[in-house]
């Protein structure tokens, strides 16, 4: 375990700590908050994957089936695309429109700009 | 040029159009991100359909887009058996009207109903628009197919699991 964070403040202690983590088997990092000898404790574990994704990486589902795997590895965000099926089909076009509009005022101040 | 896709497609049912949207705005439609620049839509080209397209249409300085120089839609006797397809620039941004799908047979018979707030509109279904994007085969339309694969794949198995 590697200690990479201490600090007191009053009577509560913030603990953060690399840990192995015997059943996943991966590193993980956990946090620990206690309240003294009759403390009282919330432990955040973060694996690997958590981590990786923090850090920007999309994390397959578990149940992500052979398209999806592939689409996932020719590049794809599939973040984006499981946010739009979080969406009705009226809230996507919806989306689209708006993103459309931004897209064009760029695309019309990107011709003032060379313009000029 | 602003693009109101939702203007143009309440102007072309409220022209009494039956049509199938198609392209890039059905990709979104079924969920997967893709921005696109214009609206698609595919009809049966016959005389009464073309001009209640023009007549959707005609307050909007339409023009084909696609001429050298754009001219604007006037709608000749021959034009009812030559056109095949309008590609038209609007005051409320391109209209893409097809009277096939690539790689699509029946385009009515593989649509879907989808309810809006702003009235009821067919897309084509998932399957479909997959053949057709393959059929076109350009590059950003094969990137559409893998998204589209992906979530066609995925509502095969929300389908198994209720």
């Amino acid at each position: 375990m590697n200690v990479v964070e201490w600090s007191s403040a009053g009577t509560a202690r913030f603990v953060g700590f690399w840990a192995e983590c015997p059943r996943a088997e991966r590193r993980a990092l956990a946090l620990a908050l206690g309240a003294g000898a009759n403390c009282w404790y919330f432990v955040f574990v973060i694996d690997e994957l958590t981590l990786a994704q923090m850090n920007g990486q999309y994390a397959l589902p578990p149940d992500a089936g052979p398209a999806w795997r592939s689409a996932h590895e020719a590049g794809l965000d599939m973040s984006l695309i499981e946010a739009a099926l979080k969406l009705t089909p009226e809230e996507r076009l919806a989306e689209h429109q708006r993103i459309l509009d931004f897209l064009l005022e760029v695309q019309a101040a990107g011709e003032v700009h060379a313009a000029k | 040029m602003p693009q109101n896709d939702q203007a143009l497609l309440t102007r072309l049912k409220d022209s009494g159009l039956d049509f199938v949207v198609i392209g890039g705005v059905c990709v979104v439609f079924h969920g997967a991100p893709f921005a696109t620049f214009d609206l698609d839509i595919c009809c049966p080209f016959g005389e009464e359909n073309v001009r209640r397209i023009a007549s959707a249409v005609a307050d909007l300085h339409p023009a084909h887009r696609l001429t050298a120089n754009p001219l604007p839609l006037e709608l000749s006797q021959s034009a009812f058996v030559d056109l095949k397809n309008l590609y038209l620039q609007t005051d409320l941004g391109k209209l893409d009207c097809l009277s096939e799908v690539a790689g699509v047979g029946d385009f009515q018979e593989r649509s879907v109903v989808a309810s809006f707030t702003y009235g009821q509109f067919r897309f084509l279904d998932l399957e479909a628009l997959i053949a057709s994007k393959r059929a076109v085969g350009r590059e950003r339309d094969l990137a559409a197919v893998r998204s589209l694969l992906a979530i066609k794949e995925r509502n095969d198995q929300q389908k198994r699991r209720f």
